[in-house]
């Protein structure tokens, strides 16, 4: 079954989005800055998952073994992506928190290019590719069959969104970052860390990121020092279709971009006399960018924010 | 005319005259200091420092260590400097933070080699490239504003993404729209600038038009940047809303940023098509982008000379670092640095190039944000005449 | 002053027997937020005219909603009896409508008297020639504006090549009106009181000197009214009673109509001749200073709370 297919297609690339989207929605909430290097700590959550996958046996694991395997890489690669997101905020980002607002964009995208041409070159500018190491079955009935490895990446990105809700509503450290992405310096008379809170966040953002990374590395395993890129600016325009700051805004962003696109693309090529290749999911992804951003800054759950100089 | 203007000069000398805040001024130590200050500034900007520049730039080819690398390199630089010299205007000017500005350099290629190239499967017009220097201006400036619309609301870092999305755009276009640029095989043969018999072939020659091509676009942008418009970039770089309320049509200077950004940059395309004879979408990706930002903010946003200073760090060092004599000059360390083969450094560094552009991104934003070049200020000061 | 800056006194004799300002049941409101409640607003030629009320008053969304940068939700606004609701903020400030801000907001990395010039824009010639009309993309929804304009569009290029080319050849007229300009905002620098200071960053001027800096680049455009956003606030009393003493003058020397904002008593009593009184965006009083201070509407609302701390200040007389 042709749409359904593409229909699952589209939800779980979807996932992958939803979640490097919740970094950039996290980050923006509390700095009111785009976060310009996130696509590449997802990168690096990426490679990260795909040395430990290498390290604990890689294409002969097999039967029980690839579960634990699995929870190791996206712990250790949560781990990687949230330790490169503390040096970046360090580095790059809390020295220009008072410089004009370009000063910080443009030091995130040298950081950026830094991050992929650093990869690029540890890896010789080639390809390196996941162990198949999940089982390649579907489930299902009928014409309605669904891959295990899609399934999975779908159920593990909605339960790590269900934990992300619980953190930020249930915890004090949720209740911090709330506060000052409300007020920075009420939070902080307050007596909320701000700093501390800033770091948490951009370290809570990072590790969704980084497992989103291995999620995608187990789906299409190809991983390369650019992979980061398009999903970062996907995954951004996520965040803004579903009103940048809102995190349930993200999730449902995420999944919408992720349909829009597979599903979208599909629906042109059904005109007949029109085939779009597979590009053609990234023009649709910017010009959707593009006509939220114009017609609806808001999002759909957001507040208007894209004027604010 | 001059009667006009000694009018003024006394007017405002009588009007000088009674302002005695001014004489008082003037008579402090601190203040003589400054002025004196400020005649030098002022020296470094008289025409014969543009005109030593200028001589020197020509007379390159004829130097002895010149040889055909260096030239080819410095062509490269010269494109570069095109370049820049029109993202500084759009970033440096008016603060609109491009990152798809290889969209308009990609449109100058284009427009030439699709006019040009036999292999070009429509739209082949056997277009002279001398004579195709004002189609590409006027391209180039009409998909600026057409690119520059939609963003018009847009500040900060969504203009920053959705320009990058653009210039990703482009790049997909030139590789699926077949029919128009013959895809990812890309245009060739595409014929070199020719007039009244002369082909502009020789490395030299491209070196002395491109030397003469950005003395040009520098002297007008500076004169662009020195007019009422340039003063409308600033101030809407520095409030946009203020500008507007003290009279500035915000969007219609902005549009003039952009298409004027454009148009510099299509020019550049032009140049790297005619230069090149060969023209693939693989030329056009987000490191143009970025190696043009890089060169500007680095060499120091708003400065002309901070694009030709970057231009000549970013594009021409790396490739200088990879000759021979570079390896043996460095080899010169090896006795000193231990478990390494210092010969190898200047290539390594020029592959890791990058990295490096990258890193410096971060450090001049830290260190020194106006740049290696802090662009000249103030521009406009009170006439001398006022005897001050 | 030798030449005057402003040609209002031209103005004012056209418009003596009309209002300078006029708005007629005036209303803003954000999403449920009624910062404006239809708001009757005269202010008459050369008058120094005092907007008072507690925070949050709706005074300074009155300023943004005259100036543009607030569309109302309903009601006009007519300067000398033109409609100037619906246009936008450069049309605004062309048609004679200039501000401060409450906050200033000076372009900090320009010099002072680059700062000036941006107010004198308009009065610098484009090129030798001078096209008759002009775009206005104008609607409610800015990318709508955008289709809309598309008639107008080769006439906005051809416009715009003209700015570039007048830039790059500087014709006579081109130089001859860009010296005019400096000269002229040399001459409101010194009606300011700022010789001496032209060539510094606006950045690096001291607090009071940027609050004087933004006075002469709103009188750079000329405008026949002027709308002050608290020009007083943080200063000491001998600075304020200067910058009052410079409001006299902007209206009696220049003919500039003034409406301004200010929370210190003293200075409203002081400088107004008529005071309109705001309490959660609706006019609760409007009348003299004497009439103001007996009003039991205002007292109220208003002078109950903060006389004291009005009163305290010194007194701004010149």
């Amino acid at each position: 079954m042709f749409w359904f297919d593409q229909l699952i297609n589209g939800l779980t690339i979807g996932s992958v989005y939803a979640l490097i989207a919740l970094g950039y929605t996290l980050v923006y909430g509390i700095l009111q800055m785009i976060n310009f290097a996130h696509g590449e700590v997802f990168m690096l959550g990426a490679f990260a998952g795909y040395f430990v996958l290498l390290a604990v046996g890689g294409d002969d694991l097999g039967g029980a073994t690839i579960i634990p395997a699995i929870v190791l890489a996206m712990f250790v690669a949560a781990l990687a992506s949230s330790s490169a997101a503390v040096v970046i905020e360090r580095i790059a980002y809390r020295p220009l928190r008072n410089a004009p607002r370009l000063a910080p964009l443009i030091s995130a995208i040298g950081v950026s290019v830094a991050l992929q041409n650093i990869v690029l070159r540890m890896t010789g500018g080639r390809d390196r590719v996941y162990p198949r190491i999940f089982p390649g079955g579907s489930f299902g009935f009928g014409d309605f069959q669904v891959g295990y490895i899609q399934a999975f990446l779908i159920v593990a990105s909605v339960l790590m969104m269900a934990a992300l809700l619980v953190f930020i509503q249930r915890t004090r450290t949720g209740r911090a970052m709330r506060a000052v992405a409300e007020n920075r310096a009420t939070a902080s008379l307050m007596g909320i860390d701000v700093d501390r809170t800033i770091v948490t966040t951009f370290v809570v953002g990072a590790a969704l990121a980084g497992v989103a990374g291995v999620l995608q590395g187990l789906w299409i395993p190809n991983i390369r020092g650019t992979m980061g890129f398009l999903p970062g600016i996907k995954a951004f325009t996520a965040a803004v279709v579903g009103g940048i700051g809102s995190v349930p805004g993200a999730m449902v962003g995420g999944f919408f971009l992720g349909l829009t696109e597979t599903v979208g693309r599909e629906l042109l090529s059904a005109i007949p006399g029109v085939h779009l290749p597979n590009e053609w999911s990234d023009v649709i992804a910017f010009s959707l960018l593009v006509l939220v951003l114009v017609f609806r800054p808001t999002g759909i759950f957001g507040e208007r924010v894209s004027r604010r100089a | 005319m001059r009667e006009l203007q000694e009018g003024a000069d006394r007017r405002l000398r009588a009007w000088r005259g009674r302002a005695a805040g001014g004489a008082a001024l003037a008579a402090q130590p601190w203040h003589a200091a400054r002025e004196r200050l400020r005649a030098a500034e002022e020296r470094t900007r008289l025409p014969i420092a543009n005109v030593l520049v200028l001589v020197v730039a020509l007379s390159l080819p004829f130097w002895p260590v010149i040889d055909s690398r260096w030239l080819r390199i410095l062509v490269l630089v010269g494109i570069f400097v095109v370049l820049g010299l029109g993202l500084n205007i759009v970033v440096g000017y008016a603060g609109l933070l491009d990152l798809g500005f290889v969209a308009f350099f990609a449109t100058g290629a284009y427009t030439y080699a699709i006019l040009s190239s036999p292999a070009s499967p429509a739209l082949q017009a056997d277009l002279n490239w001398w004579l195709a220097i004002p189609v590409v201006l006027a391209v180039g400036s009409v998909v600026g504003v057409l690119l520059g619309l939609p963003v018009l609301p847009l500040r900060g870092d969504y203009l920053a993404i959705v320009t990058l999305g653009f210039g990703e755009i482009v790049r997909i276009l030139l590789l699926n729209v077949v029919g128009l640029t013959n895809g990812a095989q890309g245009l060739f043969n595409i014929p070199r600038p020719e007039f009244a018999g002369w082909v502009l072939e020789a490395l030299d020659h491209w070196y002395w038009v491109l030397v003469l091509a950005s003395f040009i676009l520098a002297f007008a942008v500076g004169r662009m940047r020195a007019s009422r418009m340039g003063r409308a970039w600033e101030a809407i770089r520095e409030d946009e809303d203020v500008a507007a309320g003290m009279g500035v049509n915000t969007v219609k200077y902005k549009l003039l940023a952009f298409a004027m950004g454009a148009a510099i940059g299509a020019f550049g395309g032009l140049v790297f098509a005619g230069f090149f004879t060969f023209v693939n979408p693989s030329s056009f990706t987000l490191l143009v982008s970025i190696n043009v930002l890089s060169i500007v903010v680095i060499g120091g946003m708003g400065s002309t000379p901070g694009v030709v200073l970057g231009a000549l760090i970013l594009i021409g060092l790396p490739e200088v670092l990879q000759f021979d004599e570079t390896s043996r000059l460095l080899s010169l360390f090896n006795p000193i640095v231990p478990f390494a083969d210092t010969s190898l450094w200047g290539r390594q560094l020029a592959s890791a190039r990058f990295i490096v552009f990258g890193l410096m991104l971060v450090a001049v934003m830290a260190l020194r944000p106006q740049g290696i070049f802090a662009a000249a200020r103030p521009q406009v000061r009170l006439p001398r005449a006022s005897g001050r | 002053m030798a030449t005057s800056p402003a040609e209002p006194t031209l103005r004012d004799e056209a418009a003596t027997a009309m209002t300078r300002l006029r708005t007629r049941s005036l209303t803003m409101r954000f999403e449920g937020l009624v910062a404006l409640d239809a708001v009757d607003l005269e202010v008459r030629p050369g008058a120094i005219h005092g907007l008072i009320g507690p925070n949050g008053a709706g005074k300074t969304t009155l300023f943004n909603v005259v100036t543009g940068y607030h569309r109302p939700t309903s009601g006009t606004i007519e300067l000398d009896g033109r409609r100037i609701d619906g246009l936008l903020r450069h049309e605004i400030a062309e048609a004679g409508v200039s501000r401060t801000f409450q906050n200033i907001r000076l372009f900090g990395a320009m010099n002072v008297i680059e700062n000036v010039l941006v107010g004198r824009h308009s009065k610098i010639a484009v090129a030798g020639v001078e096209l008759a009309g002009r775009m206005r993309p104008h609607s409610d929804h800015r990318a709508l504006a955008a289709v809309r304009a598309l008639p107008s569009a080769p006439r906005a290029m051809l416009h715009g090549l003209l700015e570039v080319a007048g830039a790059i050849a500087q014709p006579p007229r081109v130089r001859q009106t860009e010296r005019a300009a400096i000269e002229h905002c040399a001459e409101l620098l010194q009606f300011v009181g700022l010789v001496g200071r032209e060539h510094e960053l606006a950045n690096n001027l001291s607090y009071g000197d940027q609050r004087r800096l933004e006075l002469a680049r709103a009188l750079a455009t000329d405008p026949a009214l002027l709308l002050l956003d608290e020009p007083t606030a943080g200063m000491n009393p001998a600075e304020s009673a200067s910058v009052v003493r410079l409001v006299r003058r902007i209206r009696d020397e220049l003919g500039v109509t003034v409406l301004l904002i200010e929370h210190a008593m003293s200075v409203v009593m002081g400088v107004c001749e008529r005071i309109t009184v705001l309490d959660y965006g609706r006019k609760i009083a409007e009348g003299t200073p004497a009439e103001i201070q007996g009003n039991a509407a205002v007292i109220e609302a208003y002078l109950g709370t903060s006389a004291a701390q009005g009163g305290g200040r010194a007194a701004p007389r010149a």
